[in-house]
């Protein structure tokens, strides 16, 4: 036995050791994810779209307006079976999450690292926030990072002896990345392109072509289906967060901003991705990992391009898995000392984190801290901000059973509502409330106009001024846009989301509006800088529930609301003296009779009856709106934190005769 | 597969001295009483003033889950004279027995070293290794029995298998659910024994852990009245949801997961451990049991005591680990060791962090969870916990709680632990969620979306207060009434009497449970609902007793005194003894009737208890009154009521 073979036996760290604590690191992962599991708001906006579909009403978020507010179509089919089978939309995306991210680690593990380094790139996922944060979250994050491990372990074990079964396989798991998340093209673009070099060589550059053509087919019949279904190739999103008008200096350094928040509140994964990329530098020859280093690369600079995101993050988690799997593939022998060393580093960069991933502050914290985790640039550590809200651990029994079957509290009462968070409040609202999102992400019209200038814009939150008109136009289901021009370019697109899908007039305005032909009906400035009046007026739609009276009195429901007063639209000017209202009497409230947006006399105010149940109350209309005549009616609760209730609005003609007056 | 090497042995103990010692440190500072343990003491001290093992005078009801334990006590408080450095103490001896019988006995090199850093940072070992409950005892006799089941695993004789089996009957007669966890182990080595050896030996092998059992079985039966403790029928008896218990053992297991994430993965690494073909054959039985154990914890929906049931499957993983032969100076065991102190620190609450000892009113509330399960040892600590104690609240803890008054009065508690014992003797305690009270415990939980694991709450029939008070059966419910009077009969009637055992015959096969509309109890009507949350926020007393009794009544937590008269009253004026520098109001009832508006008692600027009189409204004194209702307001709290009397016109 020579001198040499005795050193390296004893530096051999014994594999056996290395192997025994692959399952218990797998098993510490799972169980860091499974105490900060949580759903985000943004993942409940495809929540509500795959409870539209279950119910019958389409892939839409409001019903009647084929819009497709998810950017991930693959991420959405998984939960479509997954939610019907269950019933639940809290833990089933969760659990579908969980057993992905797991996967993704157990693949690292078992399938792409070498013995040893393997555990140092695991230990960095378990420490890294955003890895950590974003394996459960209701988002399509936890099944890319399984999509891009199993590509990286098809890359890695790619070579000459390429097949044309194997690279069509390959193809097809490169087409799901695409469809789970399309931006993901950057990503593993690189790695799927040096597969297919090496295709090119083993196979020949025709039967590569069809390989790759054949492949792509998933990809190519969701382009082709969102383009019939909605009328656009991308998702709606996409045009909301990035025609938004803002100056690209601007959301570049808003770009570096965020790398900047993910090395303060997660050092680790920042950390990992320049390691990574460091290892993958050979001057000398071209190392295996290059492909995989550029596309973590070329994401990271795509990620400072379009400004990063408000979710701090979660834009570095798929770059991190890529990092991860260059660092598990260290070529040098793996010996203890160096990896105890190694392992201790990561530990401790990872303990730096203000909120690191051992951490269970999250399950504790309560509801008003959330603010705490927002930042002055826009960046919240989202999941600590929902910790109270949509966290798993320390969720009461009634907490989980509300938020699995969220449609369940909903009214049937056909509104139209305003929201900032729209993905809790669409799913607790049901299927009969039209949700406008101000941010455009799940409005059609919205997302065509350009974002309000606004020197303080928030990323990935880009205010769109809402056009006079559109609410009622809404309510009424009528084209009703103040703006002749913008109401030209509604009835195109109303037509695109809401016409019927096969007309030839739909698809020749489909071909015209992707085409641009329309923008020219959008006068740009005046909603970029609207006017103090569009402004007012605007503000006075958001800050409002809006209903129509019929709707209203054929509903089996009382209508619920809390700080925004409810706008009840009548069907003509009326100038009855005495209405009759439903409402719960142990609140109070005024009422104001408005022509318009303007009241037309003073409010009545009710006061509180006392006991807690729904009754009818006789409202005097003051004489001056009488006179003047009134065509809607605002009804405000004067305790902005207590959930009132209203019922039907009806006038003396369609009274009851039987009825009480009571206190005023 | 001992270190062969001598001096390696010597180095190798020392170490796992040294793992141990630190361990008892940490049990040490984290010594505590648990409000639960405190049932137990109650019963000790009702049977050393003479009123047997009970816990209200006069209503033998077994209260405790834990006969063998709460017999040590009372062998050891007979030695102490007190009851809580003892428990303390006995909590922590065990507890290191257990830990060194499964180190230095069973473990392998660095498995057992690694066994004992696992338990020092699982914060439900070390919380529960005191507490006063029973969980010490359990560790211990798992200790034992699982180094007698691994030590004879593979040569089992009649004369094991019998030990064994008395170690089972010991292990039931502290916790009978720990049969899961010890049944699998047991039919191995009965398995075992039967294929070398006749059947009719190793079936007489048997007899004396079954006569241990059966002795305390009958004794139960005779004695109680039942089989199983009043607890199992209150805990299991509720009327939930299997599926809502299901997610909240559910909860139970993600609480465990966030705040101790030591103690649930170390038991599924000892699971997979175990199934490796070095170890399947002596420990894949224990982890069946360990396995079954956490099944039933989350069929059960856990405890509200955060991983307090976790603490016997993770005792019995230690056991496994201790069984790896991992070499100390190795590299796995350093990983090892390294995960499990970093997974203990990422506990909120290590168990070597000594904030507990610097928890305030305000902050121990941050330890009670939305999900109903608390860190009982952090919430409880600020009253029980040693290190908190000061020399003056340590010698008062050691002495038996000062009762406030000596007016036997009843109150209706969801807290039994502590108050049980301030309370004393003379008061009768009906427990609603039934723990410590036969009736309620034998009726279902009243329908709460929110309720509380283990805190299920029952409607208290209407006119058991009274009943308790005069001592004659006063139910409105007739069925609860005649069902009553069969349970009366078994916890108060002569202990051999023909109907009392017939009553126990009729009670235990069911056939009494169709007296008692379940729907009633599980959706009261507003009246029933309404009749029992007056009656459980008041203390009552009999205006007789309270009399006779020359003292006074303390009211505690703000609640009212409903004073009861043996018949109607007419009186224009009564006079009251109150403590004077408080201020009062007094209302005069038929029944839970208000007959006016209450009458307010103005302070004066002395203390002390003196007569007060009180003109009766006019629309009262002609209606007739028959309860008063005294509540202190706006003074120092330290409110007192004694004796009333009319005053003659």
């Amino acid at each position: 036995m020579s001198v040499s073979s005795v050193s390296a036996r004893r530096e051999d760290p014994a594999p056996d050791t290395f192997r025994a604590l692959e399952l218990p690191l797998l098993i510490f992962f799972s169980v860091l994810v499974l105490r900060s599991a949580w759903i985000c708001d943004d993942a409940r906006i495809t929540l509500r779209v795959v409870q539209n579909l279950l119910n019958g009403d389409g892939l839409v978020w409001n019903i009647g307006q084929r819009v497709q507010v998810y950017t991930h179509p693959l991420w959405m089919a998984t939960l479509i079976p997954a939610v019907w089978l269950t019933g639940d939309t809290y833990l089933t995306p969760m659990a579908l999450n969980l057993i992905a991210a797991a996967g993704s680690v157990a693949i690292l593990l078992k399938r792409i690292g070498h013995q040893g380094w393997n555990l140092i790139a695991a230990l960095v996922l378990c420490f890294s926030v955003a890895f950590v944060d974003y394996a459960t979250s209701g988002l399509e994050n936890a099944l890319s990072f399984l999509l891009l491990a199993l590509l990286c372990d098809r890359y890695f074990r790619s070579g000459p002896q390429t097949t044309l079964p194997s690279f069509l396989r390959t193809t097809l798991l490169f087409s799901l990345i695409l469809l789970n998340r399309m931006d993901l093209l950057v990503l593993a673009g690189p790695i799927w392109a040096a597969i297919a070099l090496c295709a090119v060589r083993a196979l020949g550059l025709r039967r590569t072509i069809f390989a790759a053509l054949f492949g792509m087919v998933p990809f190519a019949a969701w382009i082709a289906f969102s383009i019939i279904y909605y009328g656009f190739p991308y998702p709606n999103s996409a045009y909301a967060k990035l025609g938004h008008g803002v100056p690209q200096g601007e959301i570049t350094s808003q770009g570096f901003i965020y790398l900047l928040d993910s090395l303060t509140r997660d050092p680790v994964t920042l950390t990992a991705i320049l390691l990574a990329t460091a290892l993958s530098c050979n001057a000398r020859r071209l190392s295996p990992n290059a492909p995989v280093a550029l596309g973590m690369l070329l994401y990271v600079v795509y990620t400072v391009h379009v400004g990063g995101t408000f979710m701090s993050g979660s834009f570095l988690a798929a770059p991190l898995l890529l990092a991860a799997c260059i660092i598990s593939r260290i070529p040098t022998q793996p010996a203890t000392p160096r990896l105890a060393a190694a392992a201790a580093l990561v530990v401790l960069i990872g303990l730096a984190a203000p909120a690191h991933t051992l951490s269970a502050v999250a399950a504790t914290l309560p509801e008003q801290s959330q603010w705490n985790y927002l930042t002055t640039n826009g960046i919240t550590h989202e999941r600590y901000f929902y910790a109270h809200a949509n966290g798993l651990a320390g969720a009461s029994r009634r907490e989980i059973a509300e938020r699995m079957h969220p449609y369940r509290q909903a009214n049937d009462v056909r509104r139209v509502t305003f929201m900032t968070s729209v993905g809790q409040g669409g799913l607790v609202s049901g299927p009969r409330a039209h949700i406008i999102d101000r941010v455009a992400v799940a409005d059609a019209l919205l997302a065509c106009l350009p974002a309000i200038t606004d020197p303080d814009w928030s990323i990935g939150h880009w205010n769109r001024h809402v056009p006079d008109g559109l609410v009622e136009g809404i309510l009424r289901r009528k084209n009703l846009l103040a703006d002749t021009r913008l109401r030209a370019f509604a009835d195109h697109l109303d037509l695109i989301i809401s016409g019927p899908i096969f007309s030839a007039e739909r698809f020749q305005a489909i071909w015209r509006m992707n085409r641009g032909e329309y923008s020219g009906l959008i006068d740009r400035g005046a909603y970029e800088r609207p006017s103090l009046e569009a402004r007012v007026h605007s503000k006075w739609d958001c800050e409002r529930i809006h209903v129509l009276h019929s709707d209203l009195s054929n509903a089996l429901d009382f209508l619920p609301f809390q700080e925004q007063p409810v706008v009840v639209y009548l069907d003509a000017m009326r100038n009855d003296a005495e209405i009759r209202m439903e409402l719960t009497t142990n609140d109070e409230y005024e009422v104001a009779f408005l022509q318009g947006r303007d009241t037309v006399s003073d409010s009545v105010h009710l006061a509180d009856f006392g006991e807690t149940r729904t009754t009818s109350v006789i409202i005097k209309v003051p004489a001056a709106a009488v006179k003047a005549g009134y065509d809607r009616i605002e009804i405000r609760g004067m305790d902005g934190k207590r959930r009132h209730r209203l019922g039907m609005v009806l006038f003396p003609a369609e009274r009851p005769a039987d009825e009480v007056t009571p206190q005023p | 597969m001992t270190d062969p090497r001598p001096d390696n042995r010597g180095q190798h103990r020392l170490l796992l001295g040294a793992a141990i010692a630190f361990l008892a440190v940490l049990i040490l500072r984290t010594a505590w009483i648990s409000d639960d343990a405190q049932i137990t003491f109650r019963v000790l001290e009702n049977f050393r003033e003479g009123f047997g093992l009970v816990w209200n005078p006069g209503e033998r009801v077994q209260v405790y889950t834990h006969p063998l334990w709460m017999l040590l006590l009372l062998i050891a408080q007979s030695f102490t004279h007190e009851l809580y450095l003892t428990p303390i103490l006995l909590g922590l001896l065990l507890s290191i027995a257990a830990v060194a019988i499964v180190a230095f006995r069973l473990g392998r090199e660095g498995g057992g070293i690694i066994a004992v850093l696992a338990l020092s940072f699982s914060s439900a070992f070390v919380d529960y290794s005191t507490g006063g409950l029973e969980n010490p005892l359990s560790h211990f006799l798992l200790a034992i029995y699982f180094t007698m089941f691994i030590q004879h695993r593979h040569a089992m004789t009649p004369r094991i298998l019998s030990r064994l089996t008395i170690l089972v009957a010991l292990i039931l007669l502290t916790r009978m659910d720990l049969i899961l966890l010890v049944a699998p182990a047991w039919f191995v080595a009965l398995w075992s024994c039967r294929k070398a050896r006749p059947r009719t030996v190793s079936i007489r092998s048997l007899v004396p852990g079954a006569a241990i059992l059966a002795a305390w079985f009958l004794f139960s039966l005779i004695y109680y009245g039942f089989l199983l403790p009043n607890s199992a029928y209150a805990k299991l008896g509720h009327g939930t949801a299997a599926r809502d218990l299901l997610l909240q053992g559910f909860l139970y297991l993600l609480d465990s997961l966030t705040f101790d994430p030591v103690t649930l993965p170390f038991i599924a690494c000892a699971c997979i451990a175990a199934i490796t073909p070095a170890q399947r054959r002596e420990c894949a039985p224990i982890a069946i049991g360990l396995l079954l154990y956490v099944v039933y914890t989350l069929k059960i929906g856990g405890d509200f005591m955060s991983g307090r049931f976790f603490a016997a499957p993770l005792f019995a993983a230690a056991i496994i680990v201790a069984r790896l032969p991992i070499p100390p100076a190795s590299s796995r065991f350093a990983a090892i060791a390294a995960i499990i102190i970093v997974l203990g620190l990422a506990s909120p609450t290590p168990t070597i962090s000594s904030e507990a000892a610097h928890l305030t009113e305000i902050t121990r509330w941050d330890h009670v969870r939305r999900t109903g399960i608390h860190n009982e040892r952090y919430f409880i600590a600020i009253s029980t916990g040693l290190a908190n104690m000061t020399r003056k609240q340590l010698a008062e803890a050691m002495r038996k709680p000062r009762q406030p008054d000596q007016v036997r009065k009843v109150i209706c508690t969801l807290w039994a632990g502590a108050p049980g014992r301030t309370f004393g003797t003379v008061s009768h305690i009906i427990d609603p969620v039934g723990v410590a009270d036969p009736l309620t415990a034998r009726l279902p939980a009243r329908e709460n979306p929110d309720w509380n694991v283990s805190h299920w709450e029952r409607v208290i029939p209407d006119g058991m207060v009274e009943t308790k008070l005069r001592g004659v059966s006063l139910y409105t419910d007739p069925g609860v009434a005649a069902f009553a009077a069969h349970l009366d009969r078994i916890v108060s009637g002569p202990l051999l009497s023909r109907e009392r055992l017939r009553s126990i015959w009729l009670m235990n096969t069911g056939q009494l449970n169709r007296l008692v509309s379940r729907e009633a109890y599980r959706h009261p009507s507003a009246a029933l609902r309404r009749g029992s949350d007056w009656d459980g926020s008041r203390f009552h007393v009999l205006a007789r007793e309270l009399n006779l009794s020359g003292d006074a009544i303390s009211l505690f937590w703000n609640q009212p005194l409903v004073i009861y008269l043996d018949e109607q009253m007419y009186a224009p004026r009564i006079r009251l003894k109150v403590e004077m520098e408080d201020r009062y109001t007094v209302t005069f009832l038929s029944g839970r009737q208000a007959l006016a508006d209450a009458v307010e008692l103005a302070a004066t600027k002395e203390a002390g208890l003196e007569w007060r009189e009180v003109v009766v409204p006019a629309a009262a004194a002609e209606a007739g009154f028959d309860r008063i209702e005294v509540s202190g307001f706006d003074g120092n709290g330290g409110y007192r009521v004694g004796a009333m009397e009319p005053v003659a016109p």
